[in-house]
């Protein structure tokens, strides 16, 4: 090994500070060489950083405009009984039942309350025959919803023999309507829309009958059927970026 | 999470630490110099290091309390106060590496230098740091290239003179330069692998991203981010290297055996981070998904461990066993008394974090708290003894070889680099919170 170190009397001054610091060759050789590799592993570390992650960095940091749209398919559930004047039932509908295709979730429900199976076309062509008085409600709770949106429609009435119509909003903010949203990527655009957890459980549809004595003898009954179906939207959501 | 329970710790340890250190450099006149005015600093790292801590407590509590929004910690003085202290704290990073433990400057003058490089950096950076939202802090990282430097010169250029020359006494100067160059880079250093793999750059995406909410992410700070860590995988690897060398030589030591544990920690590191890449990657790729509990176990364990508590041992391992305070005299009570309040806090806050993990009643953690004070008081004589054993002194062995000049530093020259970084401090908190009151960047 060899060895260079300075016999002169050693004064503080820089130039003795840096003869001693590099007494020895070795060392100085080894120090160069530690210098190097960290310009190398400071080199190839910026170059991953700039080149393999700061485009995905700057994606994942910039919101793009994404298109959603949804994809719908539904299914129907049905249920008819006999009620007698004055007498109340509950309807009471097993969403969990239904089959949920792989992607999708429920998005609303459509109920449709319908009396015209026994009188009403004769109450549609008969002017004298009086319609019965049908009021359906829709139980709150039972169904994880949006049981306090604005745009549901939980109970109806009627006595003009035609059908009624419900609506209760499933999942949050759903309305079928393709929307745009900013999001830095794909994934956090659908990740609103893929909430778990809603449209489970019952839902409960009380009905009530009131029937009318028709001024024609004959014409009067004291029993109504009544036909609840369900429709149950369920939707898949895509987003595709705007350019 | 136990980080949280870590940081009020470190707080105190720190800030108690700190102040005492600083207190017995004004009373250790017997004492050398440079050793002295090494003292010093170490003294205001501890400190500054105690108040960037304590920001961070403080912003944990109330971020953990939801008593502040995201958008208020982007602009609050407490994320100023801690981005500010820790420039400081790199800047006197600077100017201990210059001093110690091979002087650089040798005479009175690296007392002014001091004086003028934590007031510069104060007022260039702290203002540009706070005003350009701290978009570029990675640049205050640059600072830490002095000590590795520096610090790895000595290492090498000592541990060759010992090994070659057979010089046994140069071993306390390559065994401190290594030290603090594990103190100076603490945690970072378990990361040595992940960083030489570019493994840890999937981290440093996550973090630019998970920041994002309170500074825009840019190239720029991203490159100049992977100059420390680049520093430590070097300083480890070469540190290392040195070690396994001088074992053979030499005998294994304590420095071998810490050297060792790290370069273990790392590879052991390398898998766990593996283990989480997909977790990692979350940030960046969909949306960011939180670690695993065990790994964060492991997180708290090591990594925080070696922040929060090792540091600070590592300090007050070089001020008191290296003699560069005098701990003999009437400075003896006092020593006793900052020996004990360290093992004790660092006792306790271990005896916490194990309670964190494993089910143990209080009661037996009271008591094993108490057994543990118990032999503190009765050992107290032994223990500090053992750890202020005054095995050398590196600048007793410089000057006995003849590698440095002996100068004298003034009370006044002391005293002038104290209010120096004071005045910093007092300056970086006035800045931070006068700013964070206008709510620029709000």
């Amino acid at each position: 090994m060899s060895q260079s170190k300075s016999s002169e009397k050693f004064d503080g001054s820089f130039n003795a500070i840096f003869l001693n610091m590099t007494a020895y060759n070795e060392a100085v050789k080894i120090y160069i060489v530690v210098v190097i590799s960290f310009l190398v592993v400071f080199t190839y570390n910026s170059f991953d950083l700039v080149y393999n992650h700061w485009e995905l960095i700057e994606d994942a940091t910039t919101e793009d405009e994404w298109y959603l749209t949804f994809n719908e398919q539904s299914e129907n559930l049905q249920e008819s009984r006999v009620l007698q004047d004055g007498e109340m039932q509950t309807f009471t509908f097993y969403i969990d039942d239904i089959n949920v295709p792989e992607g999708y979730l429920i998005g609303e429900i459509n109920i449709t309350v319908d009396d015209t199976g026994n009188d009403g076309i004769i109450a549609n062509t008969d002017p004298t025959n009086e319609c019965d008085s049908i009021l359906a409600d829709v139980r709150e709770g039972g169904l994880t919803a949006q049981w306090t949106d604005e745009n549901n429609t939980l109970s109806g009435q009627t006595n003009d023999c035609e059908p009624f119509f419900m609506y209760l909003r499933v999942y949050p903010d759903y309305d079928g309507l393709s929307r745009s949203s900013n999001s830095v990527n794909e994934f956090q655009a659908l990740l609103p829309w893929q909430q778990s957890g809603w449209g489970y459980g019952e839902l409960e549809i009380d009905v009530e009958v009131n029937t009318d004595d028709s001024i024609f003898p004959g014409q009067s009954s004291d029993d109504e059927e009544i036909t609840i179906t369900i429709e149950v939207i369920m939707f898949e959501i895509s987003a595709s970026e705007v350019i | 999470m136990a980080e949280v329970e870590l940081l009020p710790i470190a707080t105190m340890i720190h800030l108690i630490l700190g102040l005492m250190t600083i207190i017995l450099v004004f009373r250790s006149e017997k004492s050398n110099d440079n050793e002295r005015f090494a003292a010093l600093i170490l003294g205001w790292i501890l400190l500054i290091l105690g108040i960037n801590y304590l920001f961070s407590t403080i912003i944990d509590y109330q971020m953990n309390n939801d008593l502040m929004a995201t958008g208020q910690y982007g602009s609050s003085f407490l994320r100023f106060g801690a981005k500010s202290t820790w420039i400081i704290f790199s800047g006197l990073l600077i100017v201990l590496s210059l001093t110690y433990p091979y002087p650089l400057i040798q005479n009175s003058k690296i007392v002014t230098l001091g004086c003028i490089v934590t007031i510069l950096i104060t007022l260039i950076f702290i203002p540009t740091g706070i005003v350009t939202n701290f978009e570029y802090d990675s640049i205050s990282s640059l600072f830490l290239l002095f000590p590795f430097l520096i610090w790895l010169g000595v290492y090498l250029r000592y541990l060759h003179s010992e090994i070659i020359d057979d010089r046994k006494e140069d071993r306390t100067i390559s065994a401190v330069a290594a030290l603090l160059v594990f103190a100076a880079f603490g945690d970072w250093l378990t990361y040595w692998l992940g960083i030489i793999t570019t493994q840890d750059n999937h981290f440093f995406a996550r973090f630019a991203v998970g920041g994002s909410e309170y500074s825009d992410p840019n190239a720029i700070n991203l490159v100049m981010g992977s100059v420390l860590p680049a520093c430590v995988a070097v300083s480890i690897i070469s540190i290392f290297i040195g070690e396994v060398w001088r074992c053979r030589k030499k005998g294994i030591s304590g420095v071998s055996i810490f050297t060792f544990s790290l370069f273990v920690l790392g590879i052991l590191w390398f898998i766990f981070d593996y283990t989480q890449m997909g977790i990692v990657d979350s940030c960046v790729e969909t949306q960011c998904e939180s670690f695993n509990k065990v790994y964060d176990t492991y997180f708290i364990f090591t990594s925080q461990i070696i922040r929060f508590l090792l540091v600070p041992l590592i300090f007050m391992y070089l001020i008191l066993n290296f003699n560069l305070i005098e701990t003999g005299g009437e400075n003896v009570w006092f020593t006793r008394v900052l020996v004990l309040l360290m093992l004790l806090i660092v006792t306790s806050s271990i005896i916490e974090l194990i309670q964190t993990v494993l089910p143990i009643p209080q009661m037996i953690t009271s008591a094993l708290f108490a057994a543990a004070v118990v032999v503190f008081i009765g050992w107290e004589e032994r223990i500090t003894s053992g750890m202020i054993r005054q095995s050398s002194s590196v600048a007793k062995t410089l000057l006995d070889s003849g590698e440095v000049v002996d100068f004298s530093i003034s009370r006044s020259e002391y005293k002038a680099y104290n209010i120096s970084v004071g005045v910093s401090v007092t300056l970086a908190l006035m800045i931070s919170l006068l700013i964070s009151l206008m709510g620029i960047n709000s």
